[in-house]
């Protein structure tokens, strides 16, 4: 079982747990009315700032360093804590070593998908939350040069991004928050075989946190 | 109408400001040995991948040179690249000798032609141990003598240039003859410069005295630093 199955292994048993322990509590929220933060919203607004970790031996981890980053989420909830998430967001990659990559000195790296998740509520003021992309793109800018020598090449890869967060309630539209992102980009690079493995993935971790802003007091279903 | 004749002549001049992009996802690889005349292998030899592109506003457009790939040989010679790749004209592969060895270049239009397998091999490539020939003239003639000399020597750049693949001798140039020389007299009566050329060169001198006729002499240079002295 290589790195990637073992990722998506441990991300659905780890799914499968939280789904469980959601739906024997979500019998409970009713009896907790008299709680200070409310147990559920239509969806939230949030804005990341991360720190991109590249992994592994393909070109990404051998390569390239990640600087910085920043995410836009929206989510929404469907049903209790199933939630649909649409994500946007750019990462920052210096490269270490331009003999793995090609030369080029940085990237910046855009990306959009939509993930499905679950969010359950150990505590009253802590959501944690677990969700896997469905779809979306990368899309890799490498700048070499500066002014007069600056050109350009990009890549492109299909996104596979498995989340799980952390958040803090402060009042019933504030959180803060902590992220954890697997990042493992399908690449569309086109190579010689003898280098296909060392360009067929992009991977990396993402650390981020940020501020989460709620609205809305019912699931999408509940409250239609 | 003249309004937008003059908009669109300003944006014109303005297209080529932008970066050049090169091809998208795509990734070349280099590969080959580096062998010397005796067909040992050589490490540490640079290799870099370039290709061309017109920069500048339209009146002004200069040809800048993009760096696409780099690398050096391993010790036992051989070399893997791995470069971006752009459809160019004069997509080259340069091999620097570093005036230790002779420098090689493959030339190739890459506009309609991209190798299938995305594999540029340069297999076994020969590079000839590169002399550093150090000269000097001193004059010990009376004033008023005058000296034309020039050294005809085989220069230390092999240029190759493929059209899909397939070497085209009549566009390649190796170890072209060079003629380097000056006129001295009493404003420059000595002089003393140098010029990289092949071991195994024979170097022809030819010099006039007082514009009388050519005299050629020939010597073989044969090792790393040859020094050539002359006085007339």
């Amino acid at each position: 079982m290589n790195l990637n199955s073992r990722i998506k292994f441990y991300f659905f048993f780890l799914f499968i747990v939280f789904t469980n322990v959601c739906l024997s509590q979500n019998s409970d929220i009713t009896k907790e009315q008299d709680s200070v933060i409310n147990k559920q919203s239509l969806g939230y607004y949030a804005y990341e700032f991360s720190l991109p970790i590249t992994t592994g031996d393909k070109f990404a981890g051998q390569g390239l360093t990640g600087k910085a980053g920043f995410n836009m989420k929206l989510h929404a909830f469907v049903y209790k804590g199933l939630f649909v998430s649409g994500t946007f967001g750019a990462n920052y990659f210096k490269v270490k070593n331009r003999e793995v990559v090609g030369n080029y000195d940085k990237t910046t790296s855009t990306h959009q998908y939509l993930s499905l998740g679950y969010e359950i509520s150990p505590w009253n003021k802590l959501r944690m939350g677990l969700s896997a992309s469905v779809l979306g793109a990368s899309y890799f800018k490498n700048k070499s040069g500066y002014d007069y020598d600056e050109a350009i090449q990009r890549d492109s890869g299909r996104i596979r991004s498995y989340d799980f967060y952390v958040n803090y309630m402060l009042t019933n539209e504030l959180a803060l928050f902590l992220n954890y992102a697997y990042r493992n980009d399908k690449m569309n690079i086109k190579v010689p075989t003898e280098i296909q493995e060392q360009f067929s993935n992009a991977n990396f971790h993402n650390i981020g946190f940020g501020i989460r802003v709620c609205f809305g007091k019912k699931d999408i279903i509940s409250a239609m | 109408m003249k309004r937008y004749v003059f908009l669109l002549l300003g944006l014109m001049a303005f297209v080529n400001c932008k970066p050049p992009e090169f091809e998208r996802n795509t990734r070349v690889l280099i590969k080959g040995k580096m062998i010397d005349e005796n067909n040992q292998p050589i490490s540490e030899v640079d290799i870099s991948v370039y290709t061309y592109r017109f920069s500048g506003y339209i009146f002004d457009a200069i040809e800048d040179e993009y760096l696409l790939g780099l690398g050096k040989s391993k010790t036992d010679g051989s070399f893997e690249i791995i470069s971006l790749f752009d459809k160019d004209e004069d997509f080259a592969i340069v091999i620097n000798g570093n005036e230790k060895y002779t420098n090689y270049t493959y030339l190739s239009s890459t506009t309609d032609h991209t190798p299938e397998d995305l594999v540029f091999d340069l297999e076994d490539k020969q590079l000839k141990s590169v002399s550093k020939v150090n000269y000097s003239i001193n004059r010990t003639s009376p004033e008023g003598t005058t000296f034309r000399f020039s050294f005809q020597y085989s220069d230390i750049n092999c240029i190759e240039y493929f059209n899909e693949g397939v070497l085209e001798p009549e566009l390649s140039r190796c170890f072209f003859e060079i003629n380097s020389g000056s006129f001295l007299n009493d404003t420059y009566p000595d002089y003393s410069n140098s010029f990289l050329t092949p071991i195994g060169t024979v170097v022809e001198f030819h010099y006039s005295i007082n514009d009388q006729s050519e005299i050629i002499e020939t010597f073989t240079v044969d090792q790393e630093n040859y020094e050539f002295e002359f006085s007339y």
